[in-house]
């Protein structure tokens, strides 16, 4: 008789975010679903869901939101902080979105990985105003993103951010109900018929 | 003393001391980190703190960590050594695998979730969601042209390539072909050059806009790189030499009459020789008359 060995509960919720992220991150316009850790996380619990799988001492991260959850990422993850430029990771709300798109963390040349991933809290992920056009690798042909509350200027920071290839951001936009998506930095996204309603 | 038939009872219990997937936490984090990055910059070599496993270095620890960071409970994983299911390596990993997860083992290409492998890609075509683990022992293509880590480094991110160039002009000057059979460098995204891992030319074309994702383990030289799907892979080639894969005009898989697949030549107690599919999944499949899809050019 085989007896595995037990997964923890927060093991299989980080595995479970892990595979969403990589499917979203490998697929870029894919919508995954996150489940979420505990109930009292409100509309942060798929961005903590991500910390968690993501963060622990060895790397940094920064919030840039109003009731933002830093307590929470610094209590589950035993991460720290840092300044928004120089952190590894940075979680913002879609109001400061711009401005962590702006200047977080771009790694070398030679070192591009060491760029911080972005991850932004939107109203919706995979349905709402801002229709955004993507193609690049993960990319069949072409695809369409669509997210919620998302200001077109973040997306055009990010454009600017990310030329050239390989240096720039990646980004992990993710909503209340816990849906993910991702626009990793080797993805073009540009607003198709902005301003639409849904 | 206890009892053999006793000791054989508690063989799974063994693991129960382990760690869900073998690995600890810190460990799978950092190696998901590492793939999501290179998820995002295709053909770059990332590097990651490789960690010691229970098999020897150079035996696929690079690819097993990224199994073990990726599977889950409900993964469906397939092991394969040189395409083979059943060699010694790829049973032990699949046992190791399996037995630390709960995850389900199969032979079948078309029923993995997650398949490891040494050396080959499946003949039959991989779908959308499923991920396809290479081990890796030499990750850097420029090795041969440049042997400071650093300096190739730099060569990558500048885009310099001409030394690679140069190289495979030589070679055709000296023997009239490009003489990489195994591990023909390949154009991701048109910006990387990046080892495929010594997988046959025959299995190069696959990599090229596939519809699965490609994880790229090399464990003693502590580097992960990715190609995602829907991802252009070009072989290094020149317009008056183009890339071209083995041909096996007229040969057919002694076991299962299989054609369309990577054929080894095997010798036989007659001094002669046979050529039977690598891809052994492949082959039983033909055998059983299945109808098996093998078109990844899409």
């Amino acid at each position: 008789m085989t007896s595995v060995p037990p997964i923890t509960q927060t093991a299989d919720l980080e595995q479970r975010t892990f595979r969403a992220m990589l499917s979203a991150m490998s697929m870029p316009g894919t919508v995954e679903q996150v489940s979420v850790a505990r109930a009292e996380d409100g509309p942060w619990a798929a961005a903590i869901a991500v910390a968690q799988s993501l963060l622990d001492h060895e790397v940094t991260f920064h919030v840039t939101a109003s009731n933002g959850p830093e307590e929470t990422i610094l209590r589950r993850t035993g991460s720290r902080t840092a300044p928004l430029d120089r952190a590894g990771y940075v979680f913002a709300d879609a109001a400061h979105a711009l401005a962590a798109v702006e200047a977080a963390y771009e790694g070398p040349l030679e070192e591009p990985e060491r760029s911080a991933t972005v991850v932004v809290l939107c109203d919706m992920v995979g349905e709402g105003d801002l229709a955004l056009t993507l193609t690049g690798p993960g990319v069949d042909g072409e695809t369409t993103l669509r997210v919620g509350g998302l200001d077109t200027a973040v997306v055009k920071a990010r454009t600017e951010r990310n030329w050239p290839f390989p240096t720039g951001i990646d980004l992990i936009l993710v909503d209340p109900q816990g849906r993910l998506a991702s626009l990793p930095r080797s993805t073009a996204a540009a607003p198709a018929g902005a301003q639409e309603v849904s | 003393m206890p009892s053999v038939s006793t000791l054989l009872e508690d063989r799974g219990a063994a693991f129960a001391g382990y760690s869900f997937a073998f690995l600890d936490d810190m460990a799978k984090r950092e190696i998901r980190r590492a793939i999501l990055k290179g998820v995002a910059i295709p053909g770059h070599q990332v590097p990651f703190g490789s960690r010691e496993m229970p098999i020897a270095r150079g035996w696929g620890t690079g690819g097993l960590q990224l199994t073990l960071a990726l599977v889950g409970g409900s993964d469906v994983i397939k092991v394969i050594d040189q395409g083979d299911d059943a060699s010694v390596n790829a049973v032990n990993l699949r046992r190791l695998i399996a037995k630390t997860t709960g995850a389900t083992e199969t032979l079948d290409t078309a029923a993995a979730t997650l398949i490891q492998t040494r050396h080959r890609i499946p003949e039959e075509v991989m779908r959308e969601g499923q991920v396809l683990i290479l081990q890796v022992p030499i990750p850097e293509p420029l090795r041969l042209v440049e042997r400071s880590v650093a300096a190739a480094r730099s060569m990558h991110a500048e885009m310099d390539y001409s030394r690679m160039w140069l190289a495979l002009y030589e070679d055709i000057v000296r023997r009239g072909e490009v003489s990489a059979g195994a591990g023909y460098p390949v154009m991701v995204n048109g910006r990387f050059v990046m080892a495929p891992s010594p997988i046959p030319r025959w299995d190069i074309p696959k990599l090229d806009n596939a519809r699965c994702l490609f994880l790229f383990g090399a464990g003693r030289e502590k580097r992960i790189y990715v190609v995602p799907p829907f991802t252009k892979v070009e072989p290094l080639e020149f317009d008056d030499y183009p890339f071209d894969t083995e041909h096996f005009d007229g040969k057919a898989c002694a076991l299962s009459g299989a054609t369309n697949a990577y054929l080894v030549e095997s010798p036989t107690e007659d001094g002669g020789s046979r050529w039977t599919a690598s891809d052994t999944n492949y082959a039983d499949k033909v055998l059983a008359g299945q109808e098996v899809d093998t078109k990844w050019k899409r």
